[in-house]
């Protein structure tokens, strides 16, 4: 599978738990706002509350700025409430957690490790056209960082707006200075 | 004051061809410009800059330089926490323009056309431009945060020095983010340029004067 930026969303259907009832989500649901795609390997692990309880703890900035989260593994819909019965963590989740026990989600985004029939801890922000603007991929063990994954959908809506009129910047502090760069066309 | 003979006028940042690019815009100039500067010899920054500014002294006969330790504590009119501080002085007073941090890379453009606006014949600008800035009523402090290989920044830089040039009631000053991360904090600077008005309002990407004008003037005091 190749680079997936600027890639739509195909259709899909699957079912979902939300704050307490099963609803079912399709391609149209992730359309009209941004939306995070937060892929997991399985419920009932321990690393995967940590991070599904950090994204939580973000939630209502992520919907202050437009952004809808989903959470994605390839449990049923029935095993996420159960999960949320047995956790803490989970029991005070509010945004959507998809159930994708067919895989359609998982292997549609290259994420699905087809033969332990997980997803690895793949991220994806879309546009309000459902298309990839960022996303990444990490080894099952490997976690993230809500904070980040805020500050990421921010700059990509800015540069949605803005196109590519500002410079990204990663600040290392006492950085070597630049050798002037003199170009005066137009400027005089 | 800091004795600038002191300080090596051969500075790595300007190369012959460089200087003589300089040169050809500042033989233009015609009115006399003192550059003053805040600057701590025992910071690299610091020294990189006090040795920058005398090779471009060097190079008109219309710009002279002073250079102050900050425990001098010399009345400068310009902000001096965030240290090297330039400022250009015309007639003896703070025309409102500062840089903070070595102009170095895309930003040599705005210390050269900075100079060339206040002591040379400046860019052209329009009368409706002019009398807008004229209309400015409340004092503004303005910090532009820049990253030296920001192509989009020295023209945000040049344009809200030009309007600092024209109203006293306005001081401009271009920031080196990637040597204050003090303002990168407080801000949550991330992209450049970022525009930031007395300290409150902060505008990310490039702005026609025009724009700029427009927003120092709905600007919260």
């Amino acid at each position: 599978m190749g680079n997936l930026i600027g890639r739509a969303v195909e259709d899909f259907r699957v079912q979902a738990y939300c704050r307490g009832a099963f609803k079912e989500v399709d391609r149209e649901e992730l359309l009209g706002h941004w939306s995070v795609l937060f892929f997991y390997p399985a419920d009932f692990t321990f690393v995967c509350p940590t991070e599904l309880g950090d994204l939580q703890d973000f939630y209502e900035e992520f919907q202050a700025i437009g952004c809808e989260l989903y959470s994605v593994s390839e449990d049923t819909h029935f095993v996420h409430k159960a999960w949320a019965d047995a956790s803490d963590t989970i029991k005070r989740i509010q945004y959507t957690m998809l159930g994708d026990p067919a895989g359609v989600l998982a292997r549609q985004f290259g994420v699905l490790v087809e033969e332990d029939g997980q997803a690895l801890r793949g991220t994806f922000i879309l546009n309000p056209e459902g298309r990839v603007k960022a996303y990444e991929i990490h080894d099952m063990g490997i976690g993230r960082n809500a904070a980040e994954l805020l500050r990421k959908v921010q700059a990509a809506q800015f540069v949605e707006e803005h196109g590519d009129q500002v410079c990204p910047a990663k600040w290392k502090p006492g950085e070597e200075t630049l050798t002037p760069s003199l170009d005066l066309v137009g400027l005089l | 004051m800091i004795d600038c003979s002191k300080i090596s006028a051969d500075s790595p940042l300007l190369d012959a061809k460089t200087k003589e690019t300089i040169q050809g815009v500042f033989a233009k100039l015609d009115r006399d410009v003192v550059i003053k500067a805040a600057v701590d010899l025992k910071e690299e920054k610091s020294l990189e800059m006090a040795s920058f500014l005398r090779a471009m002294a060097d190079l008109s006969s219309h710009i002279s330089l002073e250079l102050y330790d900050p425990l001098e504590q010399a009345e400068l009119g310009m902000e001096t926490d965030h240290l090297p501080a330039t400022g250009l002085y015309l007639d003896g007073a703070y025309t409102g323009v500062s840089f903070h941090g070595v102009p170095g890379g895309k930003e040599i453009n705005s210390f050269v056309i900075g100079i060339y606006n206040l002591a040379g014949p400046g860019q052209e600008l329009s009368k409706a431009a002019v009398k807008k800035i004229g209309r400015l009523k409340r004092p503004a402090s303005v910090k532009v945060c820049v990253s030296l290989a920001c192509h989009h920044c020295p023209g945000v830089v040049i344009a809200c020095q030009r309007i600092a040039m024209l109203s006293p009631l306005v001081e401009a000053g271009m920031y080196d983010a990637n040597l204050y991360p003090d303002l990168v904090e407080r801000f949550k600077i991330e992209r450049v340029p970022l525009v930031i008005i007395n300290d409150k309002d902060a505008f990310a990407g490039p702005r026609s004067l025009e724009d700029l004008v427009q927003l120092l003037m709905d600007a919260r005091g």
